[in-house]
């Protein structure tokens, strides 16, 4: 029975730690921007400003929850929430530390990939049931964008798939032992990252959201609560990747025996999310074509041929 | 033979006195009255047979003569339509006038020979009643659909106690609220082509692209631009209309706010109309000083433009360091003029005060301090390569595209056309100081991006050389229009006393008569053309700025690319929504 | 009844539930979400057979990408009833003709298989990606590879088809 217990503290402890990320982030992200364009930042409620957190949470709850008289009400509601727990579910196969993973799924990479592109939907139909020309623009590149990144994402991962054998995350970071995947798989990781920036649509890839031309895009309608899902969800996406990315590439949890496992994991991830931070303080936005044809043109055919000289070395090394 | 003498003889041989009259002017502008049949056979010789050819329409406005003072003067007219050319190979203006007679007279449209007089003769019809027949697509431009009356005419009431208490009937209510009804064809827009429906999207009046309230609609095919149509007026606060009832005086700070981000160099712009028509011959030091601050403006405005611009592409960092730096221009303004953004710092004949004390090292400082920070902001914005991806090879026009929609400044520049008005038609003595004019060659985004960039290192070249040849002397004109007038001129007599007097109490008298400035703005030329009947205030002031053809061309170069592009467009173009509505 | 036969009942129930509702839907959108319900429902059937992979290919194919897409093209096509044109009788006659043929088939199929003697009481692992793969590439390679031409000629059917479309 105390296993039983032991597995619902890690769930609920799991879920706890990542909301609470989730909202952290909000002051992360806003204090970081801050400190790389030559500002303050929100540095008045609290120590450093922390609680902007519980000040923009409030905020959210006790903003009028409007929905639109012209929506469709059920899809209306039902959006956000496909992000957050689509988010959410995919960290159920993360291993955070030896000891700390919900499920060790046999086919846990390929979850993740699915959850992933279930997000899409809380873009389309968060812009579509908004019934706002802006937000149907969002939602229409928001739909291509992440449908064509998806396919660079999935291919991307399979060299990693290649060199552990295994779908299993808790099996890729233990055949990281010697040397991590970044190391064999430096194209893989790169594009895997763009794409994951792409699946976030966080800057520079914000294309369906694209503040100065669509305004909010998807979002444009939402309020109160309802708006502070994409935003948990957004952050969430943003943990998430970089969380993947140091499961397949950084090792995971590896690391020298002087921090624990957990310690070396949210060590690497945070690195992963203040560069998330980073970019979006330093570049501009393509354009829409741009991005499908960079994908499409570059990072496809780049990915096939990782996935085929991947291969090739790996026939080779096993030859008898 | 005077470049004036030389072209009356040409339009006289080909057309002969009883087409053309010849009129002197304050400014030394060629000015003719053209017979009102006339004016198109005249605008098209100049514009394509005459071998030194006006391509550029530059402005075109009207008068409501009838209440003036000096009403008797040549040729009898109730309103008269002026039109202002530019010739680039003889580096000269010319202005014709046709005389209208009648309550609400009309004239022939333009808008074939040059499509840029579209929005200037709506303009005029906006404000005046006067009709251009044969026009396109003839509708109010700056005021609302239901406006009653025409403002600039003088019946029109100038105040608001003028007009009676307003009252919101519910007709009236309907009337409005049927108005805002978005009807695409009267904006000469299609719903559908053969094959598809098209989407209608209202960018503005309230848009984080926009930069102010102006409202563009989009026609779309898909994220395709079918057209666009600009809708501008949201701004517009009469400044034209203000001018008749200030004196020539208190009008300066009004001229402030017309380029918002251009502080002082409206002043310079508006100044420079008047003291030409007093007849006053500056100090030395009031130019350099009046130098001085405009180009820290004209840093200060292109730093606003570049920042906005990287921001409208997605890049949110450069516009808080840009922001910073424009913070250090306006300590320097604080410290000289006392205000920042809309100083109201030059006088009739002078400036407001001399400059303080420290000054040069102020100046000094950020001098040494800010060509790092551009080379820092040249590797951060001009060379990434999504912002070249973003802007080069967008919203292309070619030169004779720019000309023949009034394109100015560089925006003019970026198309591969050396002209300067502070090089070609110097003025506050610019030809004293050396410098270049940055050009680039395709007129896309990324080449106005490139001009403005380099003006700011131009700019800040002249500031240096201003620090350093800063003339001694008096920073107000002797004349005896200067205002506020000299104390040391009065106290002699009864007559010095009277004079001083009624200058501080009324204003200066300005002598009758016309005249035009033409600088170099930071958004391109700026005009003001001021009308004197011999009284305290203006008869009539006439501000061109350049964003006003500027976003006329916006459905042009737009057609074609995408929704984002037009932001791209739009922030290469560097206007600001009370420069276009006034 | 086991949890695992619950389970199956109630997934069953409302894959059947929400197909039908596919149908009778008149909001072209909500069909599609129904759609989308059910490839859950039978991503979760695949999974009771211990056919994870294919239950998770599922989603990410179908319910992922290609529904996405059906709603991409009804969102562009901006249905309603006034535009939505008129069946004609033919189409009516060619549509039962199609759904018998299908129907048909189905039931030809469904007839000549052995419920006994099912792959997956045979060997229960065999949904798995390791096995999957094997039979896949050993067994099955060359209609495996037959199939990947076939998605490749119809991709550059459906390349030269929106060619045509522009110039």
């Amino acid at each position: 029975m105390s296993e039983t217990l032991n597995y619902w503290l890690v769930i609920v402890g799991i879920l706890f730690v990542l909301l609470n990320i989730a909202a952290f982030l909000i002051w992360v992200e806003r204090r970081m921007l801050a400190l790389w364009q030559d500002r303050l930042g929100p540095n008045r409620a609290g120590p450093f400003g922390l609680l902007i957190i519980l000040a923009d949470t409030l905020k959210l709850f006790f903003k009028e929850d409007w929905i639109p008289p012209f929506a469709d009400r059920h899809v209306f509601v039902i959006a956000p929430a496909v992000i957050v727990i689509s988010v959410l579910l995919s960290f159920a196969i993360i291993p955070f530390a030896p000891a700390i993973q919900i499920v060790d799924l046999n086919i846990g990479l390929l979850f993740f990939l699915g959850m992933s592109s279930l997000g899409v939907y809380s873009i389309v139909l968060g812009g579509w049931a908004s019934n706002n020309k802006y937000s149907l623009l969002g939602a229409l590149r928001g739909a291509s964008q992440m449908i064509s990144y998806e396919v660079f994402m999935g291919l991307s991962l399979m060299g990693v798939v290649m060199l552990s054998g295994s779908f299993s995350l808790r099996t890729i970071v233990e055949a990281q032992k010697d040397y991590w995947f970044v190391l064999l798989q430096p194209v893989g990781f790169v594009i895997f990252f763009i794409a994951g920036i792409a699946e976030t649509h966080r800057l520079p890839f914000d294309i369906p959201e694209a503040e100065s031309e669509l305004v909010a895009g998807f979002h444009s309608e939402y309020s109160g609560m309802k708006f502070g899902m994409f935003f948990i969800g957004e952050y969430l996406g943003i943990t998430l990747i970089s969380s993947i990315t140091v499961a397949l590439f950084f090792g995971g949890w590896l690391g020298p025996a002087f921090l624990p496992p957990l310690a070396w994991f949210a060590i690497k991830t945070a690195g992963f999310i203040l560069f998330f931070i980073l970019l979006r303080a330093s570049l501009p936005r393509p354009r829409y074509d741009q991005l499908m044809e960079y994908g499409w043109k570059i990072l496809l055919p780049l990915t096939l041929l990782n996935l085929l000289v991947t291969g090739g070395i790996i026939l080779f090394l096993n030859q008898p | 033979m005077t470049p004036t003498e030389k072209l009356a003889t040409e339009l006289m041989l080909k057309f002969g006195d009883s087409v053309l009259t010849q009129q002197q002017t304050a400014d030394e502008v060629a000015t003719f009255w053209v017979a009102k049949t006339h004016i198109l056979p005249v605008l098209a010789y100049l514009k394509k047979e005459s071998p030194e050819p006006f391509p550029l329409l530059y402005d075109l406005f009207a008068l409501d003569e009838r209440s003036r003072s000096d009403h008797k003067t040549y040729p009898s007219k109730d309103f008269t339509v002026v039109y202002h050319l530019l010739s680039f190979k003889r580096n000269q203006f010319i202005r014709l006038k046709i005389a209208l007679k009648g309550e609400y007279p009309s004239a022939q449209t333009l808008t074939h020979l040059w499509p840029s007089a579209s929005w200037y003769e709506r303009e005029v019809y906006d404000m005046f009643g006067i009709r251009f027949e044969g026009h396109p697509h003839l509708q109010r431009i700056l005021m609302p659909l239901t406006w009653q009356g025409h403002p600039l005419r003088k019946e029109h009431p100038a105040r608001a106690t003028e007009m009676g208490p307003f009252k919101l009937w519910d007709e009236k209510v309907d009337t409005e609220q049927d108005a805002l009804q978005f009807k695409p064809e009267q904006w000469g827009l299609q719903r559908h082509s053969d094959d598809a429906d098209f989407m209608f999207l209202n960018i503005g009046p309230q848009h984080p692209g926009t930069h102010g309230v102006l409202r563009i609609i989009l026609q779309l095919d898909g994220e395709d631009i079918i057209d666009a149509v600009p809708d501008i007026g949201f701004h517009h606060r009469g400044a034209e209309k203000m001018g008749e009832r200030q004196s020539w005086h208190t009008y300066i700070p009004y001229t402030d706010r017309i380029d918002y981000l251009g502080g002082v160099m409206n002043n310079l712009a508006y100044l420079l109309a008047v003291e030409k028509l007093a007849g006053i011959e500056v100090p030395d030091r009031v130019k350099v000083i009046r130098v001085m601050m405009c180009e820290f403006f004209r840093i200060a405005s292109h730093l606003v433009w570049y920042g906005t611009f990287a921001q409208d592409l997605g890049q949110l960092s450069p516009v808080f360091y840009m922001f910073t730096d424009r913070e250090k221009i306006f300590d320097i303004v604080e410290a000289i003029t006392g205000g920042r953004m809309h100083p109201n710092w030059f006088r009739i004949g002078g400036v407001a005060q001399d400059l303080p004390n420290g000054w040069d090292k102020m100046v000094a400082e950020f001098i040494a301090y800010f060509p790092k920070r551009l080379k820092e902001y040249h590797n951060m914005v001009m060379r990434n390569s999504i912002f070249k991806a973003r802007t080069v090879g967008i919203g292309i026009y070619t030169l004779e595209e720019a000309i023949e929609w009034g394109v100015t400044g560089p925006g003019l520049r970026a198309c591969g056309l050396e002209w300067d008005m502070r090089k070609k038609q110097p003025y506050s003595g610019y030809e004293n100081f050396e410098f270049d004019i940055p050009i680039a060659q395709n007129g896309d985004c990324y080449d106005r991006a490139v001009v403005r960039e380099q003006e700011m290192i131009q700019s800040l070249r002249i500031i240096e050389q201003c620090l350093k040849h800063m003339p001694e002397g008096p920073y107000k004109s002797d004349n005896s229009h200067a205002t506020p007038p000299l104390k040391k001129n009065t106290m002699q007599d009864i007559e010095t006393l009277i004079n001083h007097f009624l200058n501080v109490s009324w204003g200066p008298v300005i002598p009758k008569g016309e005249a035009m400035s033409c600088i170099e703005a930071t958004k391109g030329w700026n005009s003001y053309y001021m009308v004197s009947d011999g009284n305290t205030s203006p008869y009539r002031s006439r501000i061109r700025t350049p964003s006003f053809p500027h976003m006329q061309m916006l459905p042009y170069i737009s057609k074609g690319y995408t929704v984002a592009d037009l932001l791209s467009i739009l922030g290469s173009m560097d206007y600001v929504l009370a420069d276009i509505d006034r | 009844m086991t949890i695992t036969q619950s389970l199956f009942y109630f997934l069953a129930f409302v894959a059947i539930f929400s197909s039908l509702l596919v149908v009778t839907a008149k909001n072209p959108i909500h069909s599609v979400l129904y759609l989308i319900l059910t490839f859950f429902t039978l991503t979760g059937e695949y999974i009771l057979l211990n056919a994870q992979f294919i239950g998770i290919v599922n989603i990410i194919v179908y319910a992922g990408a290609i529904m996405v897409l059906f709603l991409f093209v009804i969102m562009l096509l901006n249905l309603n009833v006034e535009s939505e044109p008129q069946k004609t009788n033919l189409m009516k006659f060619i549509g039962i003709i199609t759904g018998g043929i299908g129907l048909v088939v189905l039931t030809a199929a469904l007839k000549s298989t052995d419920p006994s003697n099912t792959v997956v009481i045979q060997e229960v692992d065999m949904g798995l990606v390791k096995n999957l793969g094997q039979v896949l590439f050993k067994e099955f390679l060359l209609p495996f590879e037959i199939v990947s031409i076939l998605f490749l000629s119809a991709m550059v059917g459906a390349v030269l088809l929106a060619r045509k479309e522009t110039k």
